[in-house]
Order: structure tokens, then sequence, then C-alpha cells
């Protein structure tokens, strides 16, 4: 479908009356019929309602009510949560309702999980809340065969690594996992992006491989993005961190530092050549851009002699280079791909 | 079956008569610029424009509002006339947009220092300038972000002006229900009125040179409408006020709400222009808007649940009602 900014040039070349820019419109599909208007606007309503729906238990958990008991507040969310799988097995995915239901159940077993850690004070870090509801939801998410409860599953289990490898709990099973390799910050992170990016490739290869396929149809680009951008986010941060807390007299890294820089390099280039041979979707090498610009305004920031206005002036000057040269290559891209595109 | 493409568009037009037979469709426009790429440039531009400004306060030191409002005009100065000189070249694009964001900033810390940082009156002169700047330059991502930061002063004003004498004063206050519905309503209902606007007389500035304004205006419109309340909300409210029983009902609690619906309304004028990136980035601000009501103080938990709870059932109800049309019954079957 034609984007607005072509039809505008489309209508600016033919210098076009109004009642014909109308039919332009209508003609190119750039407006939605009413029934088109309803269907979004029904969708949006039921996934909004639901997630509200959701949102309320789980605040209603964290609410702590005193005046209902331990096994009312138990009682209440497990009769959601049986209600919604009810729902489900009634009409079972892709019907809309079944998926919706299915939805409501992965967030009311999160708010179950909660109460539980706050009823019985098991002692347990917040990312192991979230690490268990993304394992023990995981066959909610399958069942539901549906992009959104698969964003709401990655979001889950990112949060989870997050809050891992952000503060680094001492308990719970990834640190029982690691603890025993001693491992830096820096290399913690860098699994977290490998996490990611096995989920990433394993979604591009069905999209590829099999494009027509039930699984790829609950994978769609934007799914796809998402996953990546988790990615690219985790190893941005393990370059931020690499550099950032060096020793800072003689060099700027550590060993374990510089091999997360060499490994992310690596992998950056990685996700390029893929782009590339694909040729497909200019947003991975975007991405690749972004986190060039941020590690490089972080080193600049860090190596830079001369007193806070020799850096802030190198700062601007490399956010402007590196996002026009950045800019330049990303256009060409989306140009030459396309055009390829529409040739085959 | 609608044209998929400029050649067949022109084939379309031919065929009702719009224009005359044996038409060349017209040469292929250049690629529209994705979202994830005009976000990734508007940050660094910013960002830039940011650290232009420190530089230049580092370099010249301007102690007095007059000074610092001469580095702001001129800083906007060149970026106008960066943006005039050459508008296909995208290094000049991006140096132009740092200077324009480091000249408002500046512009915005002498108007602050003339003021004496009041907040309405401030905020007020600051949303003015952006109005001036939407007008004046002719770039398309310079007038979307200035369109996004007018109507963030202009929210800063009324809730400033209205709610509370001080920056952070409207979580002190306690704030009935009808005065934080009714000043919402004031900040928010204008700018969805002229989105919807703009979205309903789309075929007619089109057909005009007003599109180049119009449509970079009804972007930042939208996602101003989206996003803006998260950057104005009182975010004193994330501060503890007192002893719990102390706590008194403060009901700026239910802006995020209203903020929610404001952001899904852009969705929903987002689909009207078959815009999925601002689809998208609608549903990312309804998720922080709700993120945001369970944060904010003013009101318990429990009334907080209640209020989502209703939230969903209302929205389940409509959602249904309008489910259950025939019309849709039909297209679900196929």
């Amino acid at each position: 479908m034609m984007n607005r900014k072509q039809l505008d040039a489309f209508v600016e070349h033919y210098g076009l009356p109004e009642p014909v820019v109308r039919d332009v419109l209508e003609l190119a599909g750039a407006r939605p019929s009413r029934s088109d208007e309803s269907q979004f606007l029904s969708r949006a309503l039921l996934l909004g309602g639901i997630l509200s729906l959701a949102a309320g238990v789980i605040f209603f958990v964290a609410a702590n009510w005193d005046a209902l008991k331990t096994l009312g507040r138990f009682a209440l969310l497990e009769i959601v949560l049986v209600a919604a799988v009810v729902v489900a097995l009634w009409k079972p995915p892709p019907a809309v309702h079944g998926r919706l239901a299915l939805l409501a159940a992965f967030f009311v077993a999160g708010a179950l999980f909660a109460l539980f850690g706050q009823t019985y004070q098991t002692g347990a870090d917040v990312y192991e809340l979230f690490l268990t509801w993304a394992v023990v939801a995981l066959p909610l998410a399958l069942a539901a065969q549906w992009s959104a409860s698969w964003a709401a599953w990655v979001f889950v289990l990112d949060v989870a690594l997050a809050l891992y490898c952000g503060w680094q709990p001492r308990g719970g099973p990834l640190f029982w996992l690691f603890a025993g390799f001693g491992m830096e910050k820096t290399i913690l992170l860098m699994l977290a992006a490998f996490t990611n990016l096995v989920l990433w490739g394993g979604a591009e290869a069905v999209a590829r491989l099999r494009p027509a396929s039930a699984v790829s149809r609950q994978l769609p680009d934007w799914l796809r993005r998402f996953v990546l951008a988790w990615a690219i986010f985790f190893g941005t941060w393990a370059g931020v961190v690499a550099v950032l807390f060096g020793p800072g007299y003689g060099s700027i890294l550590t060993p374990d530092g510089a091999w997360t820089l060499v490994l992310w390099a690596g992998v950056l280039a990685g996700i390029g050549v893929h782009a590339f041979r694909t040729r497909r979707d200019v947003f991975p090498v975007a991405m690749i851009a972004g986190s060039v610009i941020v590690l490089g305004c972080v080193i600049v920031g860090r190596v830079m002699r001369g007193g806070e206005t020799a850096v802030v002036f190198m700062l601007a000057f490399w956010l402007i280079a590196s996002s026009t040269i950045a800019g330049r290559l990303l256009m060409s891209l989306v140009r030459n791909w396309r055009t390829e595109a529409r040739e085959t | 079956m609608s044209a998929q493409n400029l050649s067949a568009l022109t084939a379309a037009l031919v065929q009702h008569g719009h224009l005359p037979p044996d038409t060349a469709p017209p040469p292929e426009a250049p690629p529209t610029r994705p979202w994830f790429i005009a976000l990734l440039l508007g940050i660094a531009g910013w960002l830039a424009g940011l650290c232009s400004v420190f530089f230049l306060a580092l370099v010249f030191e301007p102690k007095t509002a007059g000074s610092l409002g001469m580095i702001g005009v001129v800083l906007l100065a060149v970026a106008f006339g960066l943006y005039v000189a050459d508008r296909n070249n995208s290094f000049l694009d991006q140096l132009a947009l740092a200077f324009s964001i480091a000249g408002q900033l500046a512009v915005a810390g002498a108007i602050g220092q003339a003021t004496e940082w009041k907040p309405a009156l401030t905020a007020s002169l600051i949303a003015i300038l952006q109005g001036v700047l939407v007008l004046a330059m002719p770039n398309s991502l310079a007038r979307l972000l200035s369109t996004m930061f007018a109507c963030a002063a202009w929210a800063i004003a009324i809730r400033t002006g209205w709610l509370s004498g001080g920056w952070f004063g409207s979580a002190r206050a306690s704030v009935g229900f009808l005065p934080a519905l009714l000043a919402w309503l004031v900040i928010w209902t204008p700018v969805a009125a002229a989105a919807w606007f703009l979205i309903a007389r789309e075929a007619a500035w089109m057909a005009t040179a007003f599109r180049t304004l119009a449509r970079p205006v009804l972007s930042g419109l939208l996602i101003a409408l989206a996003f803006g309340s998260l950057a104005t909300a009182p975010w004193e409210m994330f501060d503890d006020f007192g002893p719990a029983g102390a706590r008194r009902m403060n009901w700026l609690v239910i802006w995020p709400l209203l903020s929610a619906a404001g952001a899904m309304l852009a969705g929903f004028l987002a689909y009207r222009l078959r815009h999925t990136g601002l689809i998208g980035a609608a549903a990312v601000a309804a998720f922080l808007h709700a993120v945001m009501f369970y944060y904010l103080l003013g009101s318990t938990l429990l009334t907080k649940a209640a209020i989502m709870a209703v939230a969903g059932v209302v929205m389940l109800a409509i959602g249904g009602m309008l489910w259950r049309a025939p019309s849709l019954q039909a297209r679900e079957a196929t």
C-alpha cells in the first residue's frame, strides 16, 4: 500500500483538486472503510479490556487487602484463571475469544505467583517471579497461537533477565547456574543478548523457510523486531558497562570488557550480514547503527581529554556525523531493497 | 481492490476521467523515511542539540536572559538557513536539527530567566515560540518536533496555571475530581479535535500547498496526544507526601487513565491514516500510562484495582457489541 508521502507527491505532481484527491484516497485504499474501522475498534477495545482487567487483578494483589483472607485471595485469582481457561477451551484459538482468554490467563498466572510470594514470604527475588512466570506461562503462550501473547511472554522473560543482570541478586536459579563461573556483569548481559538472538534467529528461520505456515503467522515482522531490539539493548548495555567501568589507568577496558566489545562487534557484524543477505528489512541495520552511536558516545566521554568543553563538543560532533552517515546508509538501503523487492 | 502503486493509481484516475488518456505515471518519489530511522535521527539530533547548547554555554558563559536569548536566536537563524540551503543533504539536515534544538533550549532558558521561571508564563511563552517554529522551519521533522513541544508546553501551562502555582505544587494540594477531569479535557481536547479535524479535511489540504505544513503537524499532534501527558504529568506524585494516614485523595491520579484513553484515540486516528508506526507508538504509550497509574500516589491500590476492573468491563462490553455487528461477523467468517 502506498504511504501518505507518496500520495502527497502524486497529488502535487498532477495538481489535483479536492474532489479528485478524495477519489485518490479511495482508489489507493488509504482510508479504512466503516467496517474496517469497526473491526479495528472492536479488537482494540477487546484487547484493551482484557489488559485493563488483568491490570486490575495485579493491582488488587499488590493492594494486599486486609478484608480478604489468604484463602479468599487465592480463590479469587484461581476462579478467574479457571474461567479464562474454560473460555479458551470453549472457543479455542485461533478464535479471538480463545486468544483473549489465554492472554488473560497469562497475566493472572503472574499475579498468582506474586500473591504466593507475598503471602508466604518465600524470600524469592523479583527476577525469580518473572522467570518462573515466563517458564510456567509458556504453554499458555504456545496455546494462544498469537503474536500478542508471544510479545507478552518475551517481555516477561526479558524483564527477568534485565532484573538479574542489572542487580545480580544472590539467589534463584540463574544465580545457582552462573555463580560458580564468577562471571562479570558484561558477560551476563551478553548471555541475555544471546538468549534473545537465539529466539530471533529461530523466528527468522521459520519466517524464511516456512513463510506460509501457521507458526510463521504468529511471528510477524513487528514481533521479530521486538525480540531483536531486546537483544541489541542487552548487548549495548554490556558494551556501555565494559567501557564505563574499566580500570581507567593506561587502558579504559578490563580484559573481560575488551572481549565483550570484540564479541559484541562480532554479533553486530553477524546481524548485519544476515540483513544484507536477506535484503528485506532495514530495521536490524538501524539497530546496529543505534548501538554503534550509543557506544561511540560512551567511548568519546571516556577517552576524551581537555575538559568538559572538549567532551561536549566532540559528543555533538560524533552524534551529528554518525547519525548523518547512518541516515544516508539506511535510506539508500531502503531505496535499493524496495526496488529489488518490486522487481522480483 | 485498491491501486497498489503509482502506475495503477494513474491508470485508475485515467479510467475515471480525472486525468487525460495516455497520462504517464509520475516519477517515483524518494522513499519515505521509516519510523525507526526517523526516531534514530530525531534522538541523535536532539542529543546533539543538547550537547551544542552545553558547549556554547561553557564557551560564552551567558549570564543574562538577553545574552542567552541572543545565542538562541542566532542558532535558530542558522538552523533556518541550513534547512533552506539544502533540503536534501542529510548532513545539513542533522546539523540544522541540532542547531534548532540548541536554539530552542537557549531561548527557553532565556524566557525562563526573564520570567523568573514562573511556570505558567514560561510554558505559555515556550508554547508560542514552538508555534512560530512550526510555521517557520521548512522541514517536516522540525515541524513535527515543534508541534509535540508546543502541546507539551501548553499542557504544563494549563496544569501549573490552573491547578497549582509552582512547577511541583499539584501533589501537595488535594485536587478534586471535577477540576482534575476538566483540566485534562481543557488540555487534550483541543489537541485531539485538531487531529480529528485535519484527518476529516485531509483531502482538502492535500490539494493545496498547506500539505507540507499539515502533514507533520498532524503526526506531531497524534504523538503528543499519545505521549504528551507522560512528559507533562505531575511527576512529584511519585514521591511520598506525608504519613499514609494523612494522605488525601488526589484526583490527579486519574490523569494517566485519561491519557491511556487519549493514546487509544491517537491509535484509532493513526489507523484512519493507515500509519502502523503511529499505531504501535500509541499502544506503547497506553501501556506506559497504565504503569504510571500504578505508581502515582493519590489513591489506594484497591481503588485503582476497582477503576481498572470497571474500565476493563466497559471496554469489553463496547468491544463485544461492535464485534457482534453482522458485518463484522460476516468478515470473520470469511
